[in-house]
């Protein structure tokens, strides 16, 4: 069902981030430097009139990652049974996407829409974004996943629409392969397997948006506890250089959240404020400065749905609403796995040296990525105190990026 | 130990939830569109994506198309939004902007300019006459 074509531009996405090898990044690590290098590459070619190739798209990240340099790897060691566990959720998933049993409406609507358009006419076309007729199409938004739809269907006419939504197997896999400790990883794929079939996120911007928070959150808890284990862990070994490496990792996952929702860029700056205060915060910003400068030249705020005023008379119901969404109708079962695994960790610390994430200072990020979790729910109530916010619709979506940034200050704590 | 078991009894639980879901939605199965099994009304996105597929096979392409539902045009701007991604040989259009054909979802369309060409569970495809 999904096309050839699909599947070698979809590798050829990992190729497009293989320069991020220079700062020891992981092959997951790798798509995500992908994602975010083709397209800043296609916004960019789009904005001085240039239309989109496969090789001019590739020429740049292929020289710069053929420019050598030693780049060891960690090796790391599984436990099988988590493995496992980890391996079914991610089949589950699979199974429930490929029967076309948890795609998104919205799919249909505007994401793969918009990779139709901007495939065929290989260019990021404002003007079709600012017509008036399109305004439902979010012209707003921001476009690396249709711009990743647009990637793997150029030279061909149609998109791949069955390839285009089992991407989001892929970006969960990937995320989950992103994650360090084997138990972390089962947790992880279990849980937000669930939440992915729950909320028909197939096809929309929320897996790869995951993806990127994901990555984001590994490399920068790595980077904030100094040291990073993986096989490591039992030797105690540091890896001393890791801290600029993991900041490079970052600083390209957030420019690929930021480029994939308007969650991510809010996700983005809680985490430069609260965990990241780094000098390559800077590249996410102006990452972020320039679509939004991008976007206004071209007008694609201006086409958008009439925004109503925040109210604060609506501040209560909002609150009272959103804690209801946050049981993910799962009786709150995600953030109490998240708690019980941070609350527990410790004394497992003690009994089980071997399965530590991270080797030294691993709570320094776990306070942080906690506060930002809260921040981001409070900024959730602001958002959706207004009059005619459908909380309902999409709040169970939108949460899920603070329950990546618990999950992260759990498994922090608990290392 | 106890964390290990912990986390591991969370994500069989999950795990478990997750199956429960796919049985839930009809279980695996080969969908004939992307939303087969999908939304509130699987049965007929289905019907209306493959009318849709039917149409961008057989209409002339580069041929100005216009998808309605002649009973709920305040959703016109939406149809034409999944017309554009799901006709990528023809040329979507508003309905109001002189289309060659027209897509009518659901109900048949009452227009003395358009005489239908095609019928389907999901609707009709209709061609501009006069």
């Amino acid at each position: 069902m999904i096309t050839a074509r699909f599947v070698i531009m979809t590798l050829l996405v990992f190729v497009a981030g293989a320069w991020s090898r220079r700062y020891r990044a992981t092959f997951v690590e790798w798509f995500a430097a992908g994602l975010a290098t083709l397209t800043i590459e296609m916004i960019v070619l789009s904005a001085i009139g240039v239309r989109w190739s496969i090789p001019l798209l590739l020429i740049v990240p292929v020289i710069v990652a053929l420019i050598p340099r030693n780049a060891p790897h960690d090796a790391s060691k599984y436990h099988l049974l988590f493995l496992i566990v980890a391996c079914v959720a991610l089949a589950v998933y699979a199974l429930t996407v490929m029967s076309a049993a948890a795609t998104s409406g919205d799919f249909v609507f505007f994401w793969g829409t918009k990779g139709q358009i901007f495939g065929q006419e290989r260019m990021l076309d404002t003007a079709f974004l600012r017509n008036p007729d399109h305004v439902v199409m979010h012209p707003e938004y921001p476009p690396l996943v249709p711009l990743y739809y647009a990637w793997t269907m150029l030279g061909a006419q149609q998109l791949d629409w069955f390839g285009a939504m089992a991407s989001a197997i892929l970006f969960l896999a990937l995320a989950t392969l992103a994650i360090r400790g084997d138990a972390n990883k089962a947790l992880f794929a279990a849980m937000f397997a669930l939440l992915f079939i729950r909320n028909d996120v197939a096809g929309n911007a929320e897996p790869a948006l995951i993806f990127f928070e994901v990555v984001a959150c590994g490399a920068a808890a790595a980077s904030a506890a100094g040291v990073l284990a993986s096989g490591d862990a039992t030797t105690r070994r540091p890896r001393a250089a890791a801290a600029p490496q993991d900041d490079v990792v970052t600083a390209i996952a957030l420019c690929g959240a930021i480029l994939t929702k308007m969650e991510g860029a809010v996700f983005a700056i809680l985490f430069i404020v609260f965990l990241w205060r780094r000098k390559l915060a800077i590249i996410p910003l102006v990452v972020l400065a320039a679509w939004l400068v991008f976007a206004k030249t071209n007008g694609l705020f201006g086409t958008s749905d009439p925004r109503y005023a925040f109210s604060v008379a609506y501040v209560w119901p909002a609150m009272k609403q959103l804690a209801g969404q946050l049981s993910f109708g799962l009786w709150y079962l995600p953030w109490i796995a998240c708690g019980a695994a941070a609350a527990l960790g410790r004394r497992n610390e003690q009994l089980h040296p071997s399965r530590h994430v991270f080797i030294r200072r691993p709570r320094a990020a776990a306070a942080p990525l906690l506060v930002a979790a809260i921040v981001f729910l409070a900024f959730m109530v602001l958002t959706y105190a207004r009059p005619e916010a459908h909380l309902e619709w999409s709040a169970q979506r939108v949460l899920m990026t603070p329950l990546v940034l618990f999950f992260f200050s759990a498994i922090t704590r608990s290392a | 130990m106890t964390r290990v078991i912990t986390i591991f009894l969370f994500s069989l639980g999950f795990l478990a939830l997750s199956v429960r879901e796919l049985v839930a939605r009809g279980g695996v199965s080969r969908p004939r569109t992307v939303i087969s099994h999908s939304g509130l009304a699987p049965e007929r996105a289905e019907a209306g994506l493959l009318l849709l597929q039917y149409a961008s096979r057989t209409l002339p392409q580069y041929a100005r198309v216009a998808l309605v539902k002649p009973r709920g045009r305040w959703d016109d701007a939406g149809m034409l939004a999944v017309a554009h991604g799901q006709l990528p040989r023809q040329h979507a259009v508003p309905a109001g902007d002189m289309p060659d054909f027209i897509i009518a979802i659901d109900a048949p369309l009452e227009d003395p300019h358009f005489e239908k060409i095609y019928e389907a569970p999901a609707g009709s495809i209709w061609k501009r006459v006069r």
